[in-house]
């Protein structure tokens, strides 16, 4: 009976991945609390396009509040 | 269904003379916070409350801070001296302020406000060194972040 030997691929897993260049202007500022990237992003939209994208923030806050009590009601009936 | 946009819009279009303060203020000059509220800086006398009542009439406002959640609209049944008042309205809560802490009444937060276009209509914001004194004067965590991002937003428009 012969044995098979599994040939073995000759391309490392390392020599196959691809090296991610990361921009030197990343925008973060690890000085402060805040994120310089995300102002600037605001800053680039006018003032109505703003208060749409507040909205929109303001609308998935609202959705996660929701989906909190409803997991909080769940674990109460479980429990 | 909460729509703050849709909110201010209504007072935008019923051309009354308020001052927008508050998280919206700060929203507006690029502020990453988000707000649960809008907060106006409105001179409360009794003509003007009217003004507001009626134009708030068809959204259900109530004092939300009573436990009885008491009709805007009914209540106050004579309008004295008051300092504000903080409403729930359909489309969501709405604080209105006789005066802004740290800045000091409406005539004073009118003065320095600036206009702003927005959703097609002038619109009065506090000026940005009055907001960032009100936010200082409040001093909660999340008011000296906004500060921060304020004083950022600051230096950016002016380099």
């Amino acid at each position: 009976m012969s044995k098979k030997v599994a040939k073995e691929d000759s391309k490392s897993p390392v020599s196959n991945s691809v090296r991610v260049q990361v921009p030197s202007s990343a925008p973060l500022n690890t000085s402060s609390n805040i994120d310089i990237g995300l102002i600037e992003s605001n800053l680039s939209l006018s003032p109505s396009e703003r208060l749409l994208q507040h909205q929109n923030a303001l609308d998935l806050v609202l959705e996660l509040d929701k989906a909190r009590v409803n997991l909080n009601a769940k674990s109460k009936q479980s429990a | 269904m909460q729509n703050l946009n849709n909110l201010l819009k209504l007072l935008l279009e019923n051309n009354i003379d308020f001052v927008l303060v508050g998280g919206f203020a700060s929203a507006l000059y690029g502020s990453t916070m988000v707000t649960r509220d809008i907060d106006v800086c409105y001179a409360c006398t009794p003509e003007n409350v009217e003004s507001l009542r009626a134009i708030l009439k068809d959204l259900n406002p109530v004092h939300r801070q009573t436990p009885q959640k008491l009709s805007f609209i009914e209540i106050p049944e004579k309008i004295g001296k008051v300092n504000g008042f903080y409403l729930g309205t359909d489309l969501g809560p709405l604080d209105i302020l006789n005066q802004i802490t740290g800045v000091g009444d409406f005539e004073r937060v009118k003065s320095k406000a600036i206009e702003i276009q927005v959703f097609g209509h002038k619109c009065k914001v506090i000026s940005i060194d009055d907001l960032i004194d009100a936010k200082k004067a409040i001093g909660r965590n999340k008011d000296l972040l906004v500060v921060e991002e304020l004083e950022e937003i600051k230096k950016r428009e002016h380099e």
